[in-house]
């Protein structure tokens, strides 16, 4: 015990060295024979691979292009295709692959394989110059498209493309309108957004059935729905607000778009210094003020994420919940059979909103075929998910609508939420709007924090709009975020 | 290194005896001797360890997105940067929040709980922890055995404003206003409610490194510090703390540590940051700048963390070695 503790309190650094001569040389000994060991490995090892160009020519040669072969794919090569695993889960593009190989009469040529970690696995392989020949880029762990916008191909000649199940028609003239929006850059076609979402209220039927309540179509019928909730013990709204508080940022929005009019949307997307100070925007903000105020939302929102608060939606705890219509799909596992979950047009702010039938719709789950070996094998797999059999097998599937029209009959295969949608989106196509600015720059994390103290009630609609106002101006200011504009 | 020259100066009665800095010839054993127990860690070290290290000091010099082979060079443009970005200092002032309360708390808890079930025990007869101490040493060490992930989702259920155990139990007790308290969602609670999760995962930990280093004290020591008529406390922080100092100090240089990384609890707990940013730590900050394509700032971020961190380190490591103790 004595020994053991004097040696210690000499330190050990002096120890060494005080042991003479000996041990430096065998240290130093060691030090050059340990360094030269790796230097050449430690060169072939680095992050970037030394070098090698992520994007270069593709290797599978092909054919000539035809109208039976629009991309002049080589027909025996294998096409590379990773797919998030999220809610849509994989099957529908395992199905997918079936159908490209039907067209080609082969088996395994599209080689499809999912994750849930998109981004940790494949930027690797982007670094690397050997990406995949289509990527599902979804998730949580998604790739920030900022970062590979330039190393995937353009995919304009896919809607020149024949559709497959229409006969005489391009894929162009067999998409939902707007569908190709949210993934064109610069006049580029760079995402082919596959689902069809619809934003929107939701409410479970069964409930308001039970309880006698009508779904409200005007702020003011809400707010009188939340005082007739509140007298029943039930919130009106829930939050979600650890991750989630931004869906009434999307909520507002969509109110103060339907009332104003798209026009509104310009000096949003713009990132324009008066974006907020809009008149919709303000009212928007006030209008889920003064149900904060009157405490229509569940109490404890702030501490909860997204699938907790869900949960309490579709307990009954809460009536009304924002959100896109992927929402039955998660939560179909706690769901009960008979809450008939309902989409429902966001209420109007005031008289005469400018948009009677408009509703926020948006494709979304991007697919990029990156500048990879088999680019032609890529757009020839994406013109097969969008021919008519794989759209509809899809949504059958997952009880979602892709981007394909007139592939969901009016039962929604039996789901009243894919239904209810698909009633929304036929009725108000003419007035369907969209916007990209907060997650195209990045700003999902804040928005998220700056509702969540909103909702609890920490702040005023006045201060709401200043510090989202705040997050424009920062990306305005930077000279290295690279900004689109909308006219 | 006041040794160093002592064995280097020539001894006074001229030829020296035996100099015992003599080589010994370097023979063929030796070589592959040399080569085998440490010329070939040593190159996996350099490989696996060092050569990343500087590899990501380089790649903080440039604007690299992630995805490209060629990033472009922009020297300290990127540290300019952190030194004007407000929720940096945020998340590094949480840290170092962290890096405090988290040792001092669950080193002191350890220390309390391991000196009760080893010294802590009736004050007569033998020196002996409290009777069943051998159970709670098992029990307590029970969550240090579930992976951070799974503590995590654990206790944000526990936390949950709805129908949470927490605010479930302050309800039962009549704390009837309390119960739909969101802990995570609170600004001024969000960081003491994860902190808490930490201490409770590492606690049991830490006793049983306590108590085994409690175990090398020689009895003789505590009785004769009875016999002296000292309390309980006084022979847990005068004997106790004083023989144990290195593993208190390693502790201590772990849990702070931890303090400046807490990634994963915080991802679970506080997945954007927390409210109003309350509990945005570091690597949290530098993740979601790899989830936008800025490589080479997180890596920056990074860069300075682990600074940091040595700086941390060296200065507990440093401050406990000067006041040893000898036995």
């Amino acid at each position: 015990m004595t020994d053991v503790t004097e040696q210690n309190s000499e330190g050990s650094l002096s120890r060494i060295v005080s042991s003479g001569l000996p041990r430096r040389d065998f240290l130093r000994f060691t030090l050059v024979a340990g360094l030269a060991t790796p230097i050449g490995l430690g060169l072939a090892g680095c992050a970037t691979g030394g070098g090698s160009t992520g994007s270069g020519a593709p290797t599978v040669a092909g054919a000539a292009k035809s109208a039976t072969n629009p991309f002049g794919i080589d027909p025996k090569a294998t096409v590379d295709v990773v797919i998030f695993k999220g809610g849509y889960s994989d099957q529908y593009a395992i199905d997918a692959g079936k159908t490209y190989d039907t067209t080609w009469t082969g088996s395994g040529l599209a080689k499809v394989t999912s994750t849930t970690k998109i981004n940790t696995e494949l930027q690797p392989r982007f670094v690397g110059g050997n990406p995949p020949d289509v990527i599902d880029n979804s998730g949580a762990d998604s790739i920030s498209f900022a970062g590979i916008q330039g190393q995937v191909e353009p995919l304009d000649d896919l809607l020149e493309a024949p559709a497959i199940g229409f006969p005489g028609k391009k894929i162009k003239d067999i998409l939902i309108p707007g569908a190709t929006d949210p993934g064109t850059f610069d006049g580029k076609l760079l995402q082919l957004n596959y689902f069809y979402t619809v934003y929107s209220l939701w409410y479970g039927a069964k409930l308001f059935k039970d309880n006698g309540f009508t779904p409200p179509t005007t702020w003011d019928e809400t707010m009188a729905l939340g005082e007739a909730a509140k007298a029943k013990g039930i919130s009106l709204f829930v939050f979600g607000g650890q991750n989630a508080a931004s869906y009434y940022h999307e909520f507002a929005l969509s109110m103060a778009v339907r009332q104003g009019g798209v026009d509104i949307l310009k000096k949003l997307e713009n990132l324009d210094s008066d974006g907020y100070t809009q008149e919709p925007v303000m009212t928007a903000f006030q209008s889920i003020e003064k149900a904060v105020k009157a405490g229509y939302f569940l109490p404890g929102g702030s501490g909860m994420i997204h699938t907790q608060a869900q949960t309490q939606f579709v307990q009954g705890k809460a009536l009304l919940y924002p959100s896109g219509s992927w929402l039955e799909n998660e939560m179909k596992d706690i769901t009960g059979p008979d809450f008939a979950m309902t989409s429902l047009q966001v209420p109007a702010l005031a008289a005469s909103p400018k948009l009677v039938k408009g509703f926020h719709g948006a494709a979304g789950e991007p697919f990029i075929v990156p500048k990879g070996k088999n680019p032609a094998g890529g757009k020839e797999f994406l013109r097969n998910m969008l021919s008519k059999e794989a759209a509809s097998n899809t949504s059958k599937l997952v009880k979602a609508a892709t981007i394909v029209t007139g592939t969901v009959p009016a039962d929604g295969f039996g789901s009243t939420a894919l239904a209810s949608a698909t009633k929304i989106q036929n009725d108000g196509l003419s007035e369907v709007y969209n916007w990209r600015y907060d997650s195209f720059y990045g700003m999902g994390k804040q928005v998220v924090t700056i509702w969540n103290t909103f909702l609890s009630g920490g702040m005023t609609s006045a201060d709401l709009a200043k510090q989202l106002q705040g997050l424009s101006d920062k990306v305005k200011a930077d000279p290295s975020v690279k900004k689109y504009t909308v006219s | 290194m006041t040794s160093l020259t002592t064995s280097k100066s020539p001894t006074a009665g001229g030829t020296s005896s035996a100099p015992r800095g003599r080589r010994r010839p370097l023979s063929f054993e030796r070589i592959s001797f040399f080569a085998v127990f440490l010329g070939l860690p040593l190159a996996l070290y350099i490989y696996l360890v060092v050569s990343p290290i500087i590899q990501a000091f380089y790649y903080s010099l440039t604007s690299w997105s992630g995805y490209d082979a060629n990033p472009a060079f922009v020297g300290l443009a990127n540290y300019q940067a952190l030194i004007h970005d407000d929720l940096f200092w945020t998340a590094l002032r949480n840290n170092a929040i962290l890096a405090v309360v988290l040792p001092t708390i669950t080193i002191v808890l350890a220390l309390a709980l391991a000196t009760l079930v080893t010294v802590g025990g009736s004050a007569r007869g033998q020196t002996r922890g409290i009777s069943g101490g051998g159970f709670y040493r098992v029990v307590s060490f029970f969550p240090y055995a579930i992976p951070a992930i799974v503590t995590g989702i654990l206790w944000q259920q526990v936390y949950s404003p709805q129908g949470g155990l927490l605010n479930g139990f302050l309800d039962a007790i009549g704390l009837h206003n309390l119960k739909n308290t969101p802990w995570l969602g609170d600004p001024n609670l969000a960081l003491g409610a994860i902190i808490v999760v930490i201490v409770w995962s590492f606690v049991g930990f830490y006793m049983v490194l306590f108590v085994a280093a409690i175990k090398g004290i020689p009895a003789e020591i505590y009785e004769a510090a009875r016999l002296d008529g000292s309390g309980r406390l006084r022979t847990a922080v005068q004997i106790t703390v004083p023989l144990i100092r290195d593993n208190v100090s390693t502790a201590v240089v772990y849990m702070a540590i931890l303090g400046l990384d807490a990634f994963t609890y915080m991802a679970i707990l506080a997945p954007t940051g927390g409210p109003n940013n309350q509990a945005l730590v570091v690597t949290q900050y530098l993740y979601s700048n790899f989830t936008q394509a800025k490589y080479g700032y997180a890596i920056a971020m990074g860069v300075v963390l682990a600074l940091v961190t040595l700086l941390v380190s060296i200065g507990v490591l440093v401050s406990s070695r000067r006041q040893q103790v000898e036995l």
